[in-house]
């Protein structure tokens, strides 16, 4: 006992260093926006809305920030994706074995771009070494989304080099995301954008595919759009400008932005635009100031948040819902904020998507679609969901923005478990509800409410055979593999991962990875390094086994018996020297015996119960890193035991002797193990179920009865 | 005859024929029971000895998702055997019917599980055949009627402005389905009434018989029919309103609940014991 001081001190400094209750690190504090991005643009477009065609120019300097000189720039010009059935996008939309996120234009209705000129800013043309390249396996030779031109000569390390380029496009007839139905618009992805030059591995610049989004520098913007007289926009970035020309019947409006990596607008001229501002002092109490910077381990004014400008458009038949839309983005920018950094934009422009655009639920840099119904119902949260989502893309794309290509997960699966937590912390759990001929049914009936976790798992656990989460956006098996694996499976996971590190860890290493790569492109291997990081513990496992695998996760119980202690046990004993048998007869004989011996009031009845558990591990995926399975087994006295199983095997057998029998077992008491495939057979009763199932039992007749007889009703 | 003394009519003479409703609502029940046994043994082996089973939710995503995981590729197999009791109750209740409206219009005898039988055995083929002759109208009333006001409609929902178009269309085209379903309904229960009635022993003729009846006074007995549609909508709502405040947890679910939702089932078939006994009624007055 004597070395007992010495294991103290150990494990004090141990708790020192790796404890979970270290503050999340500001390496890059939030709200200041780094004032040199790789890119500048500035763009001059004009709407030619009868032609349904868009003409612009873009001046582009790009510097090298790279040890290697450039020879090349890759183009990204996306709406050729929308330029006939030979494209990427088409090909794998006609491959698609689940649900195609486009359907090919009818006759006119293509999009597509042209770069009609490009040339370096001393006059240098570039046009002749123009190509289309194709470097996604499999290789799609029609394909036109990613241009390559070649320099004269190479662009050395940290010198820059600056472009113009001349485009006309096509606007299509909404694909996906983009495109214009009658004078409404919605312009996303349309101008030539040059990808990410990686040291080392060259230009990052993907196809545009049907299951993937996004990636690029940061840059600086200025956009000039013009539009017909009478037309409202709503723009990435600040507006900083505006024109008319009378003779014309055009307006040019100049919106700006710093470091943002993508820039979006939308015109139409029946929309309203509607401003507020969030007010960092109203909506956050002192009290949640203190609590959150508590959680963080920061000082208070490190979670302080800044004003910012609203903007919404909205079209006209939504206007009831001006509200509704307004408080989910107040909740969003509050909660994001104190959990992440502060939003460091001036502004932030919510845009109702116009009708037939399909544009809704759509991030981009200060700017996001929603998404909403004619006949919302209040119970559902709807449009608050796609609000609290796209504008916490913002967040994990926007800021902390990696290669949606490669590792969707990392925006998608981040978001959607950002989402549920705002949803869950500003409007307790929404109703479920799916729509009858454009009628929401919880307006009508009362619906269950559900958090979004729940709902994230029942899907999640439906696709964990089909890809890893870590799979290339377009490598899914399909477009439904794609959707629940980066989404709902990813989000899940970390779920998973916050009931296992804690509330306070988890928090800690979301603002730490937040804030060290905003304004950066982040991978998984950074993620996973900050988790363990701030946690103390290498759970480089958890994302191995859960998220970079396809394998099952399901440990269970079993079987369990609790029985009586035998108090006696046949067969031939030695007895002073003697072969006495135990005989069944004999048995029972002392048996009889000892019951008819009065038990002393206040004494212990004397026998005994041994509670046998087999737990199972029905899944291939393991725990690991020391983590182990926890087992807790309910007696009738009301002792619970608690017991850890290091769930490496495919079984353990765990023997309890007690003065009770067991009432029931428990794996996973604490519900860790959102990913648990199975949570049916994570509890076993000794004693039956009954009244669940007599409920259950009461509805499914009652179901049936009513399909029945609606059947009758045809006879 | 007016319509509202019909309706009058048929409530009264259905609530007389407690027997018929008792006999139409276990054989429901019966049915039911045979059709949810298999989900509910599977329900049970899963979550029999679960914590899980006795906290279950009415509508359960916990499990629910599990129970897409573990069972999905038996799904075509669910489909079947659900269609095929469906399939399968249309055809006891086309036996049925003949019972139900035999003992209706039989105004003397008593009704017993004997004579009640007997009567679905006596129309059981006559009905049949007119249940046949239902089948393609049904398919026109569902499908074709609404893909025509498409058709006609379309270029309006091709340009429509905002959603309230394509939703509009919607609900005319629904709207108008249920209006072309209700009429099918109507002529073949006059159908049915006219066999029993005077002892048609063509089905054919007896659709025709209604059809000529009709055509003398389509619209009041089209109102008829729709009144007591709308009272049956509105005795649905008044069940789904009490539905939304009654408890559905703790102990009162098993007394309130379950009787609550069986009282709706019974009322279902009382209702439909008021169509056919309402239209008979009108049937015989506008007849003699």
């Amino acid at each position: 006992m004597k070395d007992r001081p010495a294991v103290f001190l150990l494990c004090a400094l141990c708790a020192l260093l790796f404890s979970p209750s270290r503050s999340a690190a500001e390496d890059n504090p939030p709200g200041s926006v780094p004032a040199t991005p790789v890119l500048r643009y500035e763009i001059r477009v004009e709407l030619d809305d009868p032609a349904k065609m868009l003409r612009g120019t873009e001046e582009i300097v790009w510097t090298n920030r790279t040890r290697e000189a450039v020879p090349d720039m890759l183009f990204h010009l996306y709406w050729n994706a929308f330029k006939n059935s030979d494209s990427t996008f088409f090909r794998e939309v006609a491959e698609e074995t689940l649900f195609a996120r486009g359907e090919e234009p009818k006759d006119g209705d293509w999009g597509w771009v042209d770069v009609t000129d490009i040339r370096l800013a001393d006059g240098r043309d570039l046009g002749p070494t123009r190509e289309f390249v194709r470097r996604d396996t499999p290789v799609r030779d029609g394909d036109q989304t990613v241009l390559r031109v070649r320099f004269p000569e190479p662009v050395k390390p940290g010198d820059n080099v600056r472009l113009r380029l001349e485009f006309r496009s096509k606007i299509p007839r909404t694909v996906e995301r983009s495109g214009h139905y009658k004078d409404s618009y919605f312009i996303g992805q349309w101008f030539p954008k040059p990808g990410v030059y990686e040291e080392g591995k060259g230009w990052n610049c993907h196809e545009y595919h049907q299951n993937s989004e996004f990636f690029a520098d940061f840059a600086d913007f200025t956009v000039h759009i013009t539009v017909p007289q009478g037309f409202e926009v709503g723009s990435s970035g600040k507006e900083t400008a505006r024109s008319a020309d009378g003779v014309r019947g055009t307006v040019t409006r100049t919106f700006s932005q710093a470091m943002v990596h993508d820039f979006a607008w939308m015109a139409d001229p029946r929309y309203l635009k509607v401003e507020r501002t969030f007010l960092g002092a109203k909506e956050v109490s002192p009290r949640e100031y203190r609590e959150t910077a508590a959680l963080l381990g920061l000082p208070v004014e490190a979670v302080r948040l800044p004003d910012v400008r609203m903007i919404l458009l909205i079209a006209p038949e939504h206007r009831g819902q001006i509200d509704r839309h307004f408080k989910a983005l107040t909740a969003a920018i509050k909660y994001y904020g104190l959990w992440y950094g502060p939003y460091p934009y001036e502004t932030v422009t919510m845009v109702d998507p116009p009708f037939r655009t399909g544009s809704g639920g759509m991030e981009y840099p200060t700017l996001f679609t929603a998404g909403t119904g004619i006949l919302p119902a209040t119970d559902v949260l709807s449009p608050e969901g796609v609000i609290v989502h796209e504008f916490g893309h913002g967040y994990w794309y926007g800021l902390v923005a990696n290669n949606e290509f490669e590792e969707a997960w990392l925006d998608e699966g981040i978001t959607t478990y950002s989402t549920g937590r705002v949803l869950a912390r500003a409007y307790g759990p929404g109703a479920f509800s799916f729509d009858l001929a454009g009628i929401p049914l919880a307006s009508i009936f009362r619906m269950p409410k559900v958090l979004d976790h729940v709902t994230d798992r029942a899907a999640a656990i439906n696709v964990v055979a089909y890809d890893p989460v870590f799979t290339e956006s377009w490598r899914f098996y399909n477009s439904g593999s794609y959707g629940l694996n980066v989404y709902q499976r990813a989000s899940t996971c970390l779920n998973t991962l916050e009931r296992l590190l804690g509330e306070q860890v988890m928090a800690r290493a979301m603002r730490t990875f937040h804030a060290r790569y905003r304004f950066g492109h982040p991978a998984t291997g950074d993620f996973v390094r900050v988790v363990n990081e701030v946690s103390g513990q290498d759970l480089t496992w958890f994302f191995d086994e859960l998220m970079g695998s396809s394998l099952n996760f399901d440990y269970g119980i079993g079987s369990l018996v609790s029985e009586e202690k035998p108090g006696y046990s046949r067969g031939v004993f030695d007895d002073d020297g003697r072969k006495v048998e135990m005989t069944e007869a004999r048995i029972r004989e002392r048996e009889s015996k000892e019951r008819a011996k009065p038990v002393q009031e206040g004494s212990a009845s004397g026998n005994e119960y041994v509670t046998t558990v087999t737990l199972r591990r029905f899944g291939e995926a393991r725990v690991r890193g020391g983590v182990p399975v926890k087992l807790v087994v309910a007696f009738e006295d009301g002792t619970r035991e608690t017991r850890l199983w290091d769930g490496q095997g495919r079984w353990a057998r765990l023997r309890f002797t007690r003065p009770s029998r067991a009432s029931w077992a428990m794996v996973d008491p604490d519900g860790v193990w959102l990913v648990d495939s199975n949570l049916a057979n994570n509890s076993f009763l000794v004693r039956p179920v009954r009244r669940g199932l007599l409920r259950l039992l009461a509805r499914l007749v009652f179901a049936v009865q009513n399909i029945l007889q609606l059947a009758a009703s045809f006879s | 005859m007016s319509v509202f003394s019909s309706i009058g009519g048929g409530v009264a003479a259905a609530s007389r024929k407690p027997r018929v409703l008792l006999i139409l609502y276990l054989m429901n029940l019966i049915f039911a029971l045979l059709v949810a046994g298999p989900f509910y043994a599977l329900a049970k082996a899963d979550l029999g000895h679960s914590l899980l089973g006795r906290n279950l939710q009415a509508l359960d995503f916990v499990w629910l998702g599990e129970l897409v995981y573990r069972y999905q590729n038996v799904a075509p197999a669910v489909a079947a055997w659900l269609m095929g009791s469906v399939l399968l109750y249309a055809v006891l209740s086309v036996f049925l019917s003949g019972g139900t409206i035999g003992r209706l219009l039989d105004t003397e005898g008593r009704t017993t599980a004997q004579t009640f039988f007997s009567d679905c055995g006596r129309y059981f083929w006559r009905f049949l055949r007119l249940f046949l002759l239902a089948l393609p109208c049904y398919v026109l009333a569902l499908g074709a009627v609404p893909a025509a006001l498409s058709a006609l409609l379309g270029p309006l929902i091709e340009n429509a402005r905002t959603a309230w178009t394509p939703f509009a269309v919607s609900l005319g085209r629904t709207a108008l389905a249920l209006l072309a379903l209700s009429l099918v309904h109507m002529v073949f229960d006059y159908a049915r009434v006219r066999i029993v009635a005077e002892a048609d022993r063509s089905a054919l003729r007896a659709l025709g018989a209604a059809l000529a009846f009709l055509g003398r006074r389509f619209f009041r007995g089209w109102g008829l029919y729709l009144l007591i549609a709308m009272g049956f909508l509105a005795g649905t709502g008044i069940a789904a309103a009490l539905a939304g405040v009654l408890p559905d947890e703790g102990l009162s679910f098993a007394a309130v609940s379950i009787a609550g939702m069986q009282l709706f089932i019974l009322f279902r078939l009382w209702a439909r014991m008021v169509f056919f006994a309402a239209q008979a009624d009108y049937y015989k007055g506008g007849h003699y």
